[in-house]
């Protein structure tokens, strides 16, 4: 009797030890929402800069063409100039493409989080399954190839994927949290938080040191614009000030982009090193059933950050057309 | 000593003697925006190992990981990149400052041509990430230098300019031999590469 006792009382305890509980899947569909925010803001950053850029390059690049006799030169550069506006878009997708297997992982744990999730998951399985393959492989290569770079991704994670992917649909979500949640959150976890510390250690240096050059360089390439204007304009006997106003607000236009561009930057970076200090604090409230009014003041201050990060993406527009409206 | 030490002592001599020229830049140093980075006068810093006086003057402390030195050398990789840059926007004021009504067509034609290059090389700094970009890198220096040469000789009005274009020429090509050799030791931003 006594055996069949202890034996129940193991059952029973295992069982509940591997139920996930609704403080568990609070934290989870927290730790994924941050992340899928998060995933796309590098490349809405770079896009913003080297579109900037691409703008005052274009302004000097009419000064350019107009001073040169020779309809050869001149094609010369138009042609160099649209080959450095696509090498520009090149950068941008080799520089945030691992940022896109933060994302994957977002909507994979996403789908362990609730129905609705897992019914969206399920729509886009088959365009999910290639993305994130495609992703791991040339994560695993890149990594490979700069040795000791990253954290080595955990190989258990294709093996997780393939299982999971093989039972979505046909097993209830309970049963897929229960299996796979937990797993799911500690072996994407060392990847993601090698792809969020290369965003702190090589892309916010660069970026900052674009954004800090940038006054200067569309300045100058508007200075030298301006100058041509001013001299064929005087040459031909006309006041530049009449041709001058026409461009105020090109000028204008990209200091506001700017401040814009700033503004994402200085939040995404705050985001961001708020999330860095969060992941073990994610985990151990996953692994502890951590109550949301007793989270970490790690996890607290990144929720804010995170708030005041999608709260800018999503007023941007509505500021741009303030901004517009004010001419 | 085991090989891979040995490439690491050779890659940082050849990255400090890489930046061992003297500069007078005015331009504000970029290294200056950085939170908790101060500026850092790059020819004072004395490469002592362990010691931290920014980027480029950091030499690996014993027993310091593989990690932390690939990534101060990638952080010496962009603070030389954006040095480039500052001098290349100095050559570019330069330039700027000289008044458009007194050139004739042919000299603002100089003028505009050596920002445009200007404007080139300083993306290709920004994104070089690459051994083709330092090639092109390289082949652009060189354009500019060429454009440098032809405006001392023949553009009277734009002389002034020519000291500036010809420091930023000599820092870019020693700025690419840096990325030379970060890109050879594999020791580069570990990007993903671009979408097929």
């Amino acid at each position: 009797m006594s055996r069949v006792l202890f034996l129940w009382i193991v059952i029973t305890g295992s069982i509940s030890c591997t139920v996930i509980k609704p403080n568990q899947v609070s934290i989870a569909e927290n730790y994924a929402t941050v992340l899928k925010g998060v995933s796309t803001v590098p490349e809405n950053i770079y896009f913003r800069m080297y579109s900037l850029k691409a703008q005052s390059e274009q302004a000097q690049l009419s000064g350019l063409i107009s001073t040169t006799g020779s309809a050869n030169e001149a094609l010369q550069f138009l042609d160099e100039s649209f080959n450095d506006r696509i090498a520009f878009l090149n950068l941008i997708d080799s520089m945030t493409e691992s940022y896109g297997l933060v994302k994957d992982y977002a909507d994979l744990l996403m789908a362990l989080v609730n129905d609705s999730y897992l019914a969206k998951f399920m729509s886009q399985k088959s365009s999910w399954q290639l993305s994130f393959e495609k992703l791991t492989s040339k994560y695993f290569l890149t990594t490979g190839k700069y040795k000791g770079a990253y954290t080595p991704a955990s190989v258990g994670a294709s093996g997780l994927v393939g299982n999971l992917l093989q039972e979505i649909g046909s097993t209830k979500i309970k049963s897929l949290q229960k299996k796979y949640l937990q797993q799911a959150i500690a072996t994407s976890t060392p990847i993601i938080k090698s792809i969020c510390q290369s965003f702190i250690d090589f892309d916010l240096p660069r970026l900052k040191a674009d954004y800090a050059a940038m006054p200067s360089f569309l300045r100058e390439n508007f200075k030298d614009f301006l100058g041509n204007i001013n001299a064929y304009e005087k040459q031909a006997g006309n006041n530049p000030f009449h041709y001058y106003k026409d461009y105020i607000p090109v000028y204008h236009y990209m200091q506001y982009q700017y401040y814009e561009a700033g503004l994402l930057l200085t939040r995404m970076e705050t985001c961001m090193k708020d999330l860095m200090a969060s992941f073990d604090d994610f985990l151990y409230c996953f692994d502890h059933d951590i109550k949301r009014k007793d989270l970490p003041e790690a996890i607290t201050r990144l929720n804010d950050s995170f708030s005041a990060l999608t709260r800018l993406l999503s007023n941007l527009d509505a500021i741009h057309n303030k901004y517009n409206k004010m001419f | 000593m085991p090989y891979n030490h040995l490439i690491r002592i050779l890659v940082f001599s050849s990255l400090l003697y890489a930046c061992e020229s003297k500069s007078t830049s005015s331009v504000k140093d970029i290294n200056a925006e950085y939170e908790g980075n101060p500026a850092t006068d790059y020819d004072k810093a004395k490469p002592l190992p362990g010691n931290d006086p920014g980027a480029m003057g950091y030499m690996p402390a014993e027993g310091e990981s593989e990690e932390e030195s690939k990534r101060k050398a990638i952080q010496m990789q962009i603070d030389s990149a954006y040095k480039s840059i500052a001098l290349l926007e100095e050559a570019k004021i330069a330039l700027n400052n000289t008044r458009d009504e007194v050139l004739t067509a042919a000299e603002r034609n100089a003028k505009s041509k050596s920002i445009y290059y200007i404007n080139l090389l300083q993306n290709e700094m920004c994104r070089a990430v690459d051994a083709s970009i330092i090639n092109n890198l390289k082949v652009n220096a060189g354009k500019l230098e060429q454009i440098t040469s032809t405006m001392e000789d023949q553009v009277s009005n734009l002389k002034s300019a020519s000291e500036s274009l010809q420091k930023a020429a000599v820092y870019v090509s020693k700025t690419a031999n840096i990325f030379s050799a970060c890109f050879t030791s594999g020791w580069v931003k570990p990007a993903i590469s671009k979408k097929q």
